[in-house]
């Protein structure tokens, strides 16, 4: 390790918002470094028997690919278990990256938690 | 960053870890441009997209990240001293080719390859 290390700038919060659904609330930026401890957070999720996710990126300034790679894994193993996960987002260019990539079709993408959990429960 | 006329060249260690300051680095000379918030937006996160490519196509060697400011474009070469082919197949790639223009990918004497690509002056709102 080095002595002098860049500082990782990622954190995820944790909260259920039913019975059934928890949110995981991102801050900072996604990208190949920082994109491990989102998934680790959204994996400890799923394997206490959260199946029904809202992502929260409203906190998030940047995605790259592999962050968007870690939201389709979720996806996956949370269908496995008839789950499905939804996205909080109103960053105008993170939106356009879910557009040109196509996950527009795949993720549910809302303003806010309330219209999330309205349409995910 | 040094400076020789229009032309920027950064070097980094072949680690993720850096590739924010890659983010910053690019952002803070396109913005400095005739580009939009948008454009610089879409800049960053094709060149941070050629460099996390380049990190792992080079396997963790050094990559040098070329800029080269034009009448009519800022050009950017990302290279890395991987020789294996390239995944065409990969999301990252699959973006840069969506948000730049003229995305070319090189592979030189099998001792490194270079992901060229531009945005143009031209396409500013």
């Amino acid at each position: 390790m080095d002595s002098k290390d860049v500082s990782m700038d990622i954190k995820v919060n944790v909260k259920d918002l039913s019975n059934t659904v928890a949110l995981a609330e991102v801050q900072g930026e996604i990208d190949v470094y920082t994109s491990p401890k989102v998934k680790e957070a959204l994996t400890a999720l799923i394997e206490k028997g959260k199946y029904n996710l809202v992502i929260g990126l409203e906190e998030v300034r940047y995605i790259d690919s592999t962050g968007l790679g870690v939201l389709i894994g979720t996806l996956k193993k949370v269908r496995e278990h008839n789950g499905t996960v939804a996205i909080i987002c109103n960053n105008p260019q993170i939106k356009k990256i879910f557009n040109i990539t196509g996950l527009v079709k795949i993720f549910g993408i809302y303003k806010n938690a309330d219209e999330a959990l309205k349409n995910i429960a | 960053m040094t400076s020789l006329k229009n032309e920027f060249v950064l070097t980094i260690p072949g680690n993720p870890k850096y590739l924010s300051v890659v983010r910053l680095a690019v952002s803070g000379l396109a913005s400095r441009l005739q580009f939009s918030y948008e454009d610089v937006e879409d800049i960053k996160l094709a060149v941070a997209e050629a460099c996390a490519h380049a990190i792992s196509h080079g396997q963790g060697q050094e990559i040098t990240i070329e800029c080269q400011v034009s009448d009519t474009a800022l050009s950017f070469s990302i290279k890395d001293k991987g020789t294996e082919p390239l995944d065409e197949e990969d999301l990252g790639l699959f973006l840069i080719r969506s948000l730049m223009d003229d995305v070319r990918i090189e592979m030189q004497n099998g001792s490194e390859s270079r992901l060229r690509m531009k945005k143009a002056f031209s396409a500013v709102s």
